[in-house]
């Protein structure tokens, strides 16, 4: 069998070295998974072998054989190795204890500015004295190591050279997060639940996710900014705006946007004539010259893609790699219309009557600037429930609360959730309201109890609507109120029974409605079609707020929109704006708007001036 | 391969086998413990359980959803028995058997795939 050599006393064969190598790599990845399940508080080995349990082991594997390489000691290696996972997964038991949320790729920030406090916060979950005595015991086993363990590589081993240069490349790829990396973490390989972080470990295991969320941060932001496409942008002319009148402080309106889930006006329904009775708010504004149609990026769900382009201004098409973008952009800071509000004097909350940690809220919505973030645990223990979740009169109380208490403008971004899916046997608290709704006739079963589901809840949102606009009018303080649907529900039945939409087309290109109440009159919403991101300039012209840069642009393809012919975009507004959204996202510079006409007018009048009094000194 | 090797391997085999959770007698079944989600993410769970006479009744079976806190679901004096959970499993959920001293027996996890496109 060839030349014998040692190894820690024993006699092997030089074929058994890699064998045990390998062995040693598969019992690794065994008791990393073990650790993985055991912090999840799940069965030792459930998904094990699965393809996430490789994408799982793949760095501990690395990271043993590099420090094998580094310091040829197997049994170093391997303790290190160990200690670095069970410091890991400790970490994730704990924090799934305390913060009901697995660590995160974005727990890299809290690293990255450790300090004293850190430690002091760390220190309420970790006893000091554990850490001490682990960290002293690590030292002692890696001077016995070196004292008593044999070198696992023979002196000039050109498999130790092998094995540190594949290892240290694979550390660089990670690091990187080439492409071709985002298809071994890829989320249908490691079967990604977006809205569930811990859902997501499950299946891919610890540091499966966290490599899965490095690749993702590392490409999908990598989207270039086109000079030419911003400078096609600025050439084309709108109409002209009307100078933005800003209220003296006092009179800074309270502004509420309730991003309302699922809804949609059912009348735009071929077999259905009119749903003034069933929402009668929304008729209210449109009678009121308050509703116009806006295009959100997603359909069915998804929610918080239109959630993202309404606080950030940031079109999804610029970023076609991003799906979710909560859970891929992971940056401490994430500029938005939150930034604007705390500049101009506003308190900023979002409201979401559901769990923080869906979709990564919490820490998106910290990433954006909200001053507090209202989640389920904010809401009381006996607050009404309709459907699968809270009621929306529940979120619309909150909202109240929250305006009934503030000192100063405030700004509330109020996310309801009543109105989700799916459809066909999601629960309704008044079973009589509910047998009233209207349905054609001979529509099946299936489709009668779907869409009679799904209008008896948005006929909840549209009662909240009324409730908070009559709440605002009589506060005596200026408001703005903003209601939209963040998109369509992915109706099973009822689109077909209803023999589709008036205008023809399929369920997942219609608009939503907007609402907009208060605030300065000159551009009502009635029949204006917007884009869910340019939702942000609308608010801050109607509230009053000079916009910032990119604000001014959002406004400026808002009003190409409104020219004659307008209505949907074409390539050279989406391209223009889809490269200065990258630039904005990133950080960059903007270019400056090129005067509007009444300005080069005025401009030239004055430098006419100057010239004509020069000319008379 | 040598003696120590063969050894060695035995051992791996030992180590994994107690941390599969064998060698005990209670019995816990749960079925499925994996299930296709066409119709969805949650589903009912059929529970079967037998307990040796060294085992302290009553015995109590808890059930935690993911990343949340175990609650009590069932208690029964009886070493063997059986019951349906409501639709209310879902991916990642598990059923503990714990005895009268509240020590955990046993727990089972169940697993799910999406619906494969011939069933959706």
């Amino acid at each position: 069998m060839g030349k014998r050599l040692y190894l820690e006393g024993t006699v092997v064969t030089r074929l058994a070295k890699p064998v045990v190598l390998l062995l040693l790599c598969l019992l690794l990845s065994l008791t990393v998974w073990s650790m993985d399940r055991h912090s999840l508080s799940v069965q030792p080995m459930v998904y094990v072998f699965s393809y996430g349990f490789f994408a799982n082991a793949l760095p501990f594997v690395v990271v043993f054989l590099l420090l094998l390489a580094l310091g040829n000691r197997l049994s170093l290696a391997l303790l290190l190795t160990l200690f670095l996972t069970v410091a890991l997964y400790g970490a994730n038991y704990l924090k799934l204890k305390y913060l009901l949320q697995p660590v995160l790729f974005s727990d890299i920030f809290v690293l990255r500015e450790f300090h004293l406090s850190t430690l002091e916060l760390l220190s309420n979950y970790a006893h000091p004295v554990w850490l001490v005595s682990a960290v002293v015991l690590l030292l002692l086993v890696v001077l016995a190591t070196f004292r008593y363990d044999r070198g696992f590589f023979r002196r000039r081993s050109l498999a130790r050279w092998g094995v540190l240069v594949v290892s240290l490349l694979a550390c660089a790829c990670v690091a990187a997060g080439p492409a071709w990396l985002g298809d071994v973490y890829s989320s249908r390989r490691l079967r990604v639940v977006p809205w569930s972080p811990v859902r997501t470990v499950l299946h891919a295991g610890l540091a499966g996710a966290i490599l899965y969320s490095d690749v993702e941060y590392a490409n999908a932001l990598r989207e270039p900014a086109s000079t030419e496409a911003i400078e096609a942008f600025l050439k084309l002319k709108p109409p002209a705006a009307a100078p933005v009148a800003a209220p003296p402080a006092a009179a800074q309106p309270d502004i509420v946007i309730v991003q309302s889930e699922s809804f949609f006006d059912p009348e735009i329904l071929k077999d259905i004539d009119g749903s003034a009775t069933l929402l009668p708010n929304l008729h209210r504004a449109m009678a009121q010259g308050l509703v116009g149609a806006m295009k959100a990026p997603t359909f069915g769900g998804g929610t918080l893609r239109t959630e993202f382009e309404v606080l950030t201004g940031v079109p999804m098409h610029a970023y076609p790699k991003i799906s979710f973008p909560y859970l891929q952009i992971n940056r401490r800071r994430i500029p938005s219309l939150v930034q604007v509000m705390h500049q101009a004097g506003y308190a900023a909350y979002a409201v979401h009557p559901n769990d923080g940690n869906f979709w990564d809220r919490n820490k998106a919505f910290k990433a954006m600037g909200f001053d507090h973030f209202f989640s389920l645990r904010d809401f009381p223990a006996n607050a009404r429930h309709d459907g699968w979740y809270l009621a929306d009169s529940a979120l619309t109380d909150k909202v109240e609360d929250l305006l009934s208490k503030a000192t100063r403008p405030t700004f509330i971004m109020a996310i309801s959730i009543e109105g989700h899916g799916p459809y066909e046997h999601v629960p309704v608290a008044d079973k009589a309201a509910w047998s009233r709704i209207p349905v054609p006739a001979g529509w099946s079963p299936k489709a009668v109890r779907e869409y009679r589901n799904y209008v008896y809840h948005i006929s909840d949102a549209d009662h909240e609507l009324g409730r908070l606009w009559d709440f605002l009018q009589v506060r005596n303080r200026p408001f703005v109120l903003v209601f939209y649907g963040d998109h369509l529900p992915g109706l099973q039945y009822a689109y077909d029974a209803a023999h589709g939409f008036d205008n023809g087309r399929p369920a997942n290109t219609q608009r939503v409605p907007w609402v907009m109440v208060g605030g300065n009159d000159d551009r009502p919403p009635q029949g204006r079609k917007i884009y869910s991101w340019m939702m942000g300039s609308e608010v801050l012209d109607a509230a009053g707020i000079q916009p910032p840069p990119y604000y001014a642009m959002l406004d400026r393809a808002d009003r190409l929109l409104d020219a004659p012919g307008g209505g949907t975009l074409d390539a050279m507004v989406q391209d223009g704006i889809d490269s200065l959204a990258r630039l904005y996202l990133n950080g960059r510079p903007l270019p400056k708007l090129p005067p509007a006409p009444e300005d080069v007018q005025a401009n030239t009048a004055i430098a006419a001036h100057a010239t004509a009094k020069e000319t008379i000194r | 391969m040598n003696r120590l090797s063969l050894l060695r391997l035995l051992a791996m085999a030992g180590v994994l086998s107690i941390m599969s959770g064998c060698g005990h007698s209670v019995s816990f079944e749960v079925s499925p413990t994996h299930f296709f989600e066409c119709h969805g993410p949650n589903t009912e769970v059929h529970v079967r359980w037998r307990v040796p006479r060294g085992v302290k009744l009553p015995i109590s079976i808890y059930v935690s959803r993911l990343g949340r806190e175990a609650t009590p679901w069932y208690s029964s004096g009886d070493r063997t028995g059986e019951q349906t959970t409501g639709k209310w499993m879902a991916d990642g959920s598990s059923l503990m058997l714990r005895d009268a001293h509240g020590k955990l027996l046993v727990r089972r996890t169940i697993t799910s795939d999406d619906c494969p496109k011939d069933k959706g």
